[in-house]
């Protein structure tokens, strides 16, 4: 925790010139969500459970992302953090304070919100302010705070303008510098860039990690695509069906998922399954010798091997021979899609180069780098 | 494909050729006409025997209105109609504000209930026009009446005062400001209302700077049909406040009966008109700012 806090604190003196008063007075809080349940109820009367007993910690300054499918719960425990919804049961702690009792006005968090829901008959300035104008401040204070988001976002031009007369990206800038202008001690961003086109998507991106890293703010995101995800997260917090399945740095949740789940959401990968015996993996039409001692070979086994660990190309582990069934040229790879002789298929991502070499209907040997195959539980 | 030819007549908004005609024929019979026969009446001379008119340019009728004539014939101005004027713009004004207080709230109310909820809730609202105006105002008669039902629970005895033709109105009207108002408060996005709370905003903070002013268009359209009808209404000042104060309504509604002056009657109506042609360019002034 202490090295989590000694890290964001040296990222931010690189930028602090840039933005020195946002972090005066930003004291540090963890956010703690501990075992917290939420349920409703769909049309049809039935329960829904959104939340199932969901633990997480947020060390402070942290980028956390909140990563599922739609109807995962993520949105759900956002909006629970934020005060929309109320929790059936748990605790939500911030810094030591218990914040889920606490209606939404009273609580230390703004929201980005997936609409923006900037106010449509106030400019970008009287957005800004409208937040600061709820607590005591001087106006002075007020107007110096508006100046200093609005560059911080690079918005300065555009201050006057209605939200109407402004872009999608631009208002997501707005949006963001109304919510960032009150010093959140955690900032909750719900799908934030999700309306906008690809281009403009990655270049908030960057804009994102670049305003986290000059506030030092908590950052909790919540988004469907696992690429956004991956992009921006210091942490990845993998939902599924109400529960949280898995938390992790990027590296760790793509390298090392725990679940067949978090396998398939977080990435391309082939699922094997089959039996381990003195290191020796057998199943779905495939042999693959050396594994790693560390594998546990009780029982049935779930291997998880990433597209690009697959090769074609001899020097690896031989798994066997396969059928090619399809071949996708993207320009930089060369997506096949592999039958084993049992029907399962199998991924591979090679390199581009193998293109004039393969043909739909080939048998060709599959090697695989066994440091790269995973185990699921 | 083939460009499009620009010769080619594009289908405007009042639609292609005959189609508008019956919207024409309507407007021009059913209201262009009986406006410019009212003008018209209003500077002509009174029929001999009281109804009709005479063929001849006066302007004796609005001369009617401005001026009373004495026994020896002198002429002085006459405040009565400006009294009348004034006691109905103030009536119809106190019945704006209140039918505002009420509507606001009841509109926003309903606009944030759940969508079935919200259908019963504005066929509710919708209830009284099932029934004729006549027939609804008789009702309060009976519960404003001398041992009426309100009287029986120790309430004095309103009926035939100026708070039975208020109450009346109020009642008549509320609907016309709840129905626009909600129309524009359920297109109000959610998320705005919680962005506002996030920010820190209370309840009351998040009313006057987020809500009124996002639904100001459904306001300013409650006010045009409640104020500008309730400054001509009839019915309820006559039966409920029992003519007792003369308001401008029933004025005109006199000069073509008891009072068989037409022309008067006709300048009256002409100078409601032009009053209210006055507040809904007021108003239409105030939209603009706001675009």
């Amino acid at each position: 925790m202490v090295k989590q806090c000694v890290t964001v604190l040296s990222r931010n003196d690189i930028s602090s010139q840039k933005v020195g008063l946002m972090q005066q007075d930003l004291g540090w809080a963890d956010l703690q969500i501990n075992e917290v349940s939420k349920s409703f109820r769909d049309p049809k009367g039935a329960e829904v459970r959104a939340l199932d007993g969901v633990s997480l910690s947020i060390p402070a300054g942290e980028f956390t992302v909140l990563l599922g499918p739609s109807g995962c719960g993520k949105t759900t425990l956002l909006r629970s953090i934020a005060g929309f919804e109320k929790i059936d049961s748990g605790h939500l702690n911030l810094g030591g304070n218990r914040i889920d009792l606490l209606p939404p006005h009273k609580r230390p968090v703004n929201t980005v919100f997936q609409s923006y829901a900037l106010f449509p008959h106030m400019s970008v300035i009287q957005n800004i302010a409208f937040g600061l104008e709820n607590e005591k401040i001087a106006k002075s204070e007020v107007k110096a705070r508006v100046d200093e988001v609005l560059e911080l976002v690079k918005l300065t031009e555009l201050a006057d303008r209605k939200p109407s007369q402004m872009s999608g990206g631009q208002q997501q800038r707005a949006a963001l510098a109304r919510a960032l202008a009150k010093k959140p001690k955690v900032l909750l961003l719900d799908e934030p860039l999700a309306a906008l086109d690809l281009k403009l998507r990655k270049a908030m991106q960057f804009e994102l990690k670049r305003i986290h890293r000059a506030t030092g703010t908590t950052f909790v995101f919540v988004t469907h695509d696992q690429n956004e995800a991956m992009a921006l997260g210091d942490r990845i917090a993998v939902f599924n069906q109400g529960k949280l399945q898995q938390v992790g740095t990027p590296f760790e949740i793509y390298t090392a998922p725990s679940s067949e789940f978090v396998a398939n959401f977080i990435g391309e990968s082939t699922v094997l399954q089959g039996k381990i015996t003195e290191q020796i993996f057998q199943g779905d039409g495939l042999r693959i010798a050396n594994l790693n001692q560390n594998m546990s070979s009780n029982g049935s086994v779930k291997l998880m091997v990433r597209p690009e660990a697959f090769t074609l190309i001899e020097g690896e582990t031989s798994c066997g021979n396969v059928e090619i069934k399809e071949i996708i040229f993207t320009g930089d790879s060369l997506e096949t899609l592999l039958v084993t002789h049992s029907g399962h298929e199998v991924k591979v991502k090679t390199g581009a180069m193998l293109l004039n070499q393969l043909n739909v209907g080939d048998s060709v040997e599959l090697f695989v780098d066994v440091n790269q195959i995973g185990q699921l539980a | 494909m083939k460009p499009r030819s620009t010769t080619e007549k594009e289908p405007g908004i009042y639609g292609p050729g005959l189609v508008s005609l019956p919207a024409y024929i309507t407007g021009i019979l059913l209201v262009g006409l009986p406006l410019i026969v009212v003008i018209v009446f209003s500077f002509l001379q009174r029929g001999e025997f009281g109804s009709g008119v005479i063929h001849k340019f006066t302007l004796d009728a609005y001369r009617t209105v401005f001026y009373e004539t004495d026994l020896m014939g002198n002429q002085s101005l006459n405040f009565s109609f400006l009294k009348i004027i004034l006691r109905s713009i103030l009536l119809a004004f106190t019945v704006t504000i209140i039918c505002l207080i009420v509507g606001i709230p009841t509109a926003i109310w309903i606009a944030l209930q759940k969508k079935t909820t919200q259908r019963i809730l504005i066929v509710l609202v919708t209830i009284p026009f099932w029934i004729n105006v006549l027939a609804r105002t008789y009702a309060w008669m009976l519960l404003l009446a001398d041992g009426g039902l309100f009287n029986q629970f120790g309430a004095p005895v309103l009926l035939y005062t100026s708070w039975a033709t208020f109450i009346g109105l109020t009642y008549a009207f509320l609907p016309f400001m709840v129905l626009p108002i909600y129309a524009s408060a359920e297109k109000l996005d959610k998320n705005i209302l919680e962005a506002a709370f996030d920010l820190g905003a209370s309840g009351w903070r998040v009313l006057i700077r987020i809500v009124i002013p996002m639904i100001r268009f459904g306001i300013f359209a409650g006010i045009a049909i409640v104020f500008i009808p309730a400054l001509g209404a009839y019915v309820q000042p006559s039966l409920l406040g029992g003519n007792k104060s003369m308001l401008i309504g029933s004025l005109i509604n006199d000069q073509f009966g008891e009072s068989r002056n037409w022309p008067v009657g006709s300048a009256l109506a002409v100078l409601l008109l032009a009053m209210t042609g006055v507040i809904l360019l007021a108003t239409r002034r105030r939209k603009l700012e706001f675009v």
